[in-house]
């Protein structure tokens, strides 16, 4: 149950987890192996970097990934958030 | 954070760095977390695309982030696309293919790994760390 809902778009999954009495779900359950399978995804080294043309923060400009792949220069791409 | 601009001082001449702000991991609505309370980063779900990059600016400028910042759209295609939630890093070689690809954050984010890949994948990297 738990695998299926980390599958599912990350605020669908905080919504269920929300309701979970915690810590009980990280040391009952694996929960980090189920984790890491969950959130394994479909791109795998080898594969074409999907495009994507994003605004900057203060949304002067805007930023397409096959323009920086077209530089020649390998890309390093930092995911996250603050909380 | 300080690992990674460290390793943006580092290579920035010779690779490029993209900072991809994506949906939040624990706002005050979706599953806040404890320790965020105590270190009081604590912030509900943005409702539009002004409180998302709003938001966004917030985060780069606390946790003193240098590298360029883009944030992902509302519809989160590029978080989709790359399975990036919470956290996550990567290598895209200059062909434009995957050399590196993190496990999924909070566990799998390991700057050190990123470092190993940017050794193999750029030429000339030392095989020391620089002199600080």
């Amino acid at each position: 149950m738990l695998y299926r809902v980390m599958r599912r778009p990350p605020e669908e999954f905080g919504r269920v987890m929300m309701k979970i009495p915690q810590p009980a779900a990280f040391l009952v359950l694996p929960f980090e192996t189920l984790w890491l399978r969950a959130r394994a995804g479909t791109l795998a080294v080898g594969d074409h970097a999907p495009d994507f043309r994003l605004s900057t923060i203060d949304k002067t400009s805007q930023v397409r990934m096959s323009e920086l792949t077209a530089q020649a220069k390998p890309v390093v791409l930092v995911f996250g958030s603050y909380t | 954070m300080p690992a990674l601009n460290k390793l943006y001082e580092e290579y920035r001449d010779r690779v490029s760095f993209l900072v991809v702000y994506i949906t939040e991991a624990h706002p005050s609505d979706v599953w806040q977390m404890q320790s965020n309370v105590k270190d009081k980063v604590v912030f509900a779900s943005p409702r539009t695309e002004d409180e998302r990059s709003s938001l966004a600016g917030t985060c780069v400028r606390k946790l003193g982030i240098e590298i360029p910042a883009v944030i992902d759209e509302f519809g989160n295609s590029t978080e989709a696309a790359y399975t990036a939630w919470p956290d996550r890093l990567y290598l895209i070689d200059r062909n434009g293919s995957v050399a590196y690809k993190s496990k999924p954050g909070p566990f799998g984010f390991h700057p050190d790994e990123l470092r190993e890949a940017l050794r193999r994948v750029v030429p000339g990297s030392g095989t020391s760390s620089p002199q600080s």
